[in-house]
């Protein structure tokens, strides 16, 4: 962020660029369960998209967990450690 | 499932599983839903930046930012909103949405002025109009770590340091010495040293020494009173064997 931000040197003052931060309400507990199990599989079990994505349609999951596996990697070598310590 | 509520295995604290039928939400307390959750909204954001490429998006889990000139943001803003809504069922508080303006010599009235011209001037944002409520020209908190002007982000971390401090004195209630110090360690010490790795060493240096010797002080305090309880002690037995 702060490096993305870094480049507002040549500001319009018409359009100038900002960030904006999205406020998501108790999201951990109302989003669907569906598209979980869609990702997880790979594939999509109803239209997504505003139906530019079609039932059966093969979902990005392989790209998207790869570039999220660093995350579990981490989360796994802290349950590690805690529970040997 | 296709649309219909899943079913899920609950086992209570007594190891008895229960069987929920349920069709939104993770599981609660499983560390890994963190993760699961980001999985799932990615693929749907990700859809999004494709078509707005003018439009860089960042995000951490449930915290996502977009970066662009005034109208790309709005307009990607817009999309995901509607987005997320369809796919995902994930409601956006617009009214809570925080806008940002670097490094421009805007006052806060012109920003929000700003803002809510580019949002009349577009009908495709026409969901966005109770945005405005959260206009900084300052800074902005991302992902806990403050990214602005350098008086904006002292302020911030002063504020923190404060907030430590005063959970630091209101440890002195544990009598674990183990507990009082793994308590110090990992709960008030990671806040400050969360903030150490991201933010610019010369903006809260004095901050953090503060907070150090808050807390070098009570570990002090600590190692004192275990010390001459261990000099009673060996005092008592020495006694006692003479």
């Amino acid at each position: 962020m702060q490096l993305l931000l870094a480049n507002h040197v040549d500001h319009d003052v018409s359009d100038p660029l900002v960030a904006v931060q999205l406020e998501a309400s108790k999201v951990f507990c109302s989003v669907s369960r569906q598209p979980q199990f869609a990702v997880l599989s790979g594939e999509a079990s109803r239209p997504y998209d505003d139906v530019r994505v079609q039932v059966g349609d093969e979902l990005a999951r392989q790209r998207t967990l790869k570039q999220l596996l660093w995350i579990f990697f981490v989360y796994a070598g802290q349950c590690l450690h805690y529970a040997f310590q | 499932m296709q649309g219909n509520a899943s079913t899920m295995r609950f086992s209570d604290h007594q190891g008895v599983p229960h069987h929920l039928p349920c069709s939104k939400g993770g599981q609660q307390g499983d560390g890994l839903e963190t993760f699961h959750f980001a999985v799932t909204v990615h693929p749907s954001i990700g859809r999004v930046c494709e078509r707005q490429l003018d439009c860089k998006v960042a995000g951490i889990y449930d915290d996502i930012f977009a970066i662009a000139r005034l109208s790309k943001a709005l307009s990607c803003v817009a999309e995901m909103k509607k987005i997320l809504k369809t796919d995902l069922d994930m409601d956006l508080n617009v009214p809570n949405f925080n806008v940002f303006f670097p490094g421009t010599s805007f006052s806060l009235d012109t920003a929000r002025s700003a803002l809510e011209r580019a949002v009349r001037a577009d009908p495709a944002l026409a969901d966005l109009a109770a945005i405005g409520a959260g206009v900084s020209t300052d800074g902005m908190r991302v992902a806990g770590v403050p990214v602005g002007v350098d008086s904006w982000v002292k302020t911030f971390v002063a504020k923190k340091a404060r907030l430590v401090i005063t959970y630091v004195a209101k440890l002195d209630v544990v009598s674990d010495g183990l507990l009082h110090n793994q308590l110090l360690h990992f709960c008030q010490n990671a806040r400050m040293a969360f903030l150490g790795r991201n933010t610019p060493t010369h903006l809260l240096s004095e901050f953090t020494a503060q907070v150090d010797d808050t807390i070098v002080e009570v570990r002090w305090c600590a190692g004192m009173a275990l010390e001459v309880g261990m000099w009673i002690g060996l005092h008592i037995f020495a006694n006692l064997i003479t």
